[in-house]
């Protein structure tokens, strides 16, 4: 009997678990890693991954079958103690996949489709924080190394060939992409502040960030405005000088709490002029609104307040979902090229890739040198080709009595070590390339060879 | 020679087509580089082709109208490619220029050959060329600006309208567009006043008279006092935009008028009857 692996996956995440027992779970203020303490604790598994972020708890297990039983048993206790909650409390709260649903789900985090906000870029980055984490305490091995890596490859492949990151999905990002499709590059634009909340300064951020570079701050109160003009190393104005200001602007944010319009359609349209009708783009934040609808009919003055915005970042989600369906086919894909690789790392795929393997190399030498001696006889040829054949079978009978020998212990580890030796999970052309490298040395070697000669040949 | 030159230059174009076609849906980079390097094998094969026929137009003596919208296309592509490096990047504007470019060659394809001008002595001096050719660019330069303008309206409709859909995604900056149909304006209204004056004194040099009321010389001078309006609303008074876009494309209908209807179909001069 040869002992067989599994891929356990237990977690909860912002829609199965309430914050008050993510963040029990989280472990970020404990003093050991979780790994660690899982180590010394559970003796019954063989590789361990641990996630975690403020919408999630992932972990991920490899072990043999036979010792499921024992393994759960084990983990629940780890948890019961850990958290403080009684595991009949924890577990309907709890998922547990097995492998392929656990490889799908981990593609599924690392692709940001099961974040809170779909299709967002941290997650990655995160999960590879958490398997530079598992390579620190070592429990990650043979079958972890490769899901995880396999999970990059797929966050990466979803996002080029999917359109799941495209499309702002905050509102300040959002406005941050119109003023960018209205004004082409933001460099050394004007920004002018009316009024200051927090949203504001957070889009504000933004069209800093793209290369705005001219501040201006209008506010009720003027001190006020100098405060900000100082904090952003900008001009300050009162609101009657808008009309003024408003003439030297590009982007405008307004978030007043006045309870009429501050900007009306009048006092926009006086100033077209003055600007020479160089686009202007207004931003309203403000509710109650802080400017005149109407403002949006004027000639190149592009105006969007709160809820314009909160539809476009909608839009933008509903086509993240879209592209989520596409990102899952893509990951399907994934889950069955994970699958093959696991199954062929077994006793009879290996054996027979590697004779094959050796076959092939031994045919193409053949052929070369049959090609470069062509005076042979019938029976000279049938004795290189007897030479050549007893040759590669001494020489696989080692690889293939190790793993024999070794897989009843090792199982699957020692079969990896193999395959891993003889490249053979290479494609055809990988391994063209390396015998091309190969053939590309010894003509060096001999040319280096002949100019040593040469050398030799003036020495003497 | 110039047939097969011709049937090279076609298949190269629509093959860029189809790959600014699938830029626009994917907006790959590496998809833009492929369309735009077949783009510019089909500008060699294309430049190669009039080299021939400039050769057979001097030996032959025969002018075809079928010609003008050939050299049309040719001067569309060498301003696509002098946009696509300048700083303004609006690439998907060869999914929107590269359907006229296949256009013009196609009418140059289909039109009768018997639409022909005799290239007699007079044409063969100095003037001449500077004349037609600077009056192609003229009108390449606007066709170029018409189709920047309607990008324009296109991607204004849905920010004014708040609703952001392909367009929203797929097409440049509204600054940028406006920026190249400007810059369209003001080198086709070089053009055009050049392909006036240079019309003016060949015709001077072979009829005594430089201004013979022509319908093609009245509908140029329409064409040139729109662009002379354009550029000078803009200068003084800041027109962009949606006006100037409307402008423009006024000014587009006025050249179809010139270029189709009565180099075709009015009897006199600057006409291709058979």
């Amino acid at each position: 009997m040869f002992p067989e692996y599994i891929i356990i996956l237990i977690g909860l995440n912002h829609k199965t678990a309430p914050v008050e027992i993510r963040e029990k779970l989280s472990f970020k203020t404990s003093l050991s890693h979780p790994l660690e303490k899982l180590k010394s604790q559970i003796p019954s598994f063989k590789e361990a991954f641990f996630l975690s972020t403020c919408n999630r708890v992932e972990f991920c297990f490899i072990l043999e079958r036979f010792k499921k039983e024992e393994f759960l048993r084990d983990f629940s206790s780890f948890l019961e103690k850990e958290s403080s909650f009684k595991w009949k409390e924890l577990k309907p709260h709890l998922y547990f996949l097995e492998n392929e649903e656990a490889v799908k789900h981990l593609f599924e985090v690392a692709c940001g489709l099961d974040s809170l906000v779909i299709g967002e870029p941290q997650i990655l980055g995160q999960v590879k924080d958490a398997y530079k984490d598992a390579l620190k305490y070592r429990t990650s091995g043979l079958v972890l190394n490769r899901l995880l890596h396999r999970c990059f490859f797929v966050a990466k492949r979803v996002r080029t060939e999917t359109g799941i990151g495209g499309g702002a999905v905050s509102i300040s990002y959002a406005a941050y992409e119109l003023a960018k499709k209205i004004l082409g590059s933001l460099k050394n634009k004007t920004v002018l502040l009316v009024g200051a909340g927090e949203m504001a300064e957070l889009a504000f951020m933004h069209f800093i960030s793209g290369g705005a570079n001219k501040v201006l701050i209008a506010n009720r109160t003027l001190s006020k405005a100098v405060e900000l003009a100082e904090k952003f190393k900008g001009e300050a104005y009162s609101l009657e000088e808008l009309p003024n200001v408003l003439i030297k602007a590009d982007i405008v944010i307004s978030s007043t709490g006045a309870p009429s319009f501050v900007i009306t359609k009048d006092m926009v349209a006086s100033i077209l002029k003055a600007r020479r009708f160089k686009p202007l783009f207004i931003i309203d934040i403000a509710v109650p609104r802080d400017v005149e609808p109407e403002v949006n009919k004027l000639e190149n003055v592009f105006l969007y307040d709160i809820d314009d915005l909160k539809e476009v970042v909608e839009e933008n989600l509903k086509e993240r979902q879209k592209e989520a369906f596409r990102a899952k086919i893509i990951i399907e894909e994934e889950v069955l090229k994970f699958q093959k690789w696991l199954k062929e790392l077994d006793y009879h795929p290996t054996v027979r890739a590697l004779s094959e393997k050796a076959e092939r190399l031994r045919q193409k030498e053949l052929s070369k040198t049959l090609k470069k001696l062509k005076n042979l006889s019938e029976e000279e040829k049938e004795a290189i080709e007897i030479l050549t054949k007893s040759l590669v079978q001494k020489m696989l009978y080692f690889p293939i009595n190790f793993i024999k020998k070794s897989y009843h212990e090792e199982g699957r580890y020692a079969v990896s070590l193999i395959r891993q030796i003889y490249n053979l999970d290479e494609t055809e052309e990988d391994t063209t390339e390396i015998e091309e490298s190969v053939e590309k040395k010894k003509i060096l070697s001999k040319k280096e060879n002949k100019k040593e000669n040469s050398k030799k040949m003036i020495i003497q | 020679m110039t047939d097969l030159f011709f049937i090279l230059t076609f298949i190269a174009y629509f093959v860029a087509f189809i790959g600014f076609g699938f830029y626009f849906k994917t907006l790959r980079k590496d998809v833009l580089k492929y369309a735009q390097f077949i783009l510019g094998s089909g500008f060699v094969f294309h430049s190669i082709f009039w080299i021939f026929r400039i050769l057979e137009i001097y030996s032959t003596n025969t002018l075809y109208f079928k010609d003008l919208p050939n050299f049309l296309a040719w001067c569309l592509i060498l301003i696509y490619f002098i946009f696509s490096f300048s700083r303004l990047k609006i690439y998907t504007v060869g999914f929107f220029i590269s359907p006229f470019i296949l256009f013009f060659l196609f009418i140059s394809y289909i039109i009768s050959p018997t639409f022909t001008s005799p290239f007699t002595p007079y044409f063969r001096n100095f003037w001449f060329p500077i004349h037609a050719i600077s009056g192609l660019f003229s009108h390449g330069f606007l066709i170029f600006a018409m189709v920047t303008s309607i990008m324009y309206l296109l991607q204004e409709r849905e920010i004014k309208r708040k609703h952001l859909g392909i367009f929203y995604r797929k097409l440049p900056p509204l600054e940028y567009l406006d920026r190249v149909s400007e810059k369209c304006v003001y080198l086709g209204f070089l053009f055009l006043s050049i392909a006036i004056i240079t019309g003016a004194i060949w015709s001077n040099l072979v009829y005594a008279e430089y201004w013979r009321w022509s319908p093609k010389e009245v509908n140029s001078f329409i064409l040139w006092l729109i662009y002379a309006i354009l550029i000078h609303q803009r200068i003084l008074i800041g027109w962009r935009g949606k006006k100037s876009a409307f402008m423009i494309i006024l000014g587009f209908g006025v050249w179809l008028i010139s270029f189709f209807v009565i180099n075709l179909f009015t009897k006199g001069f600057h006409t291709y009857v058979s």
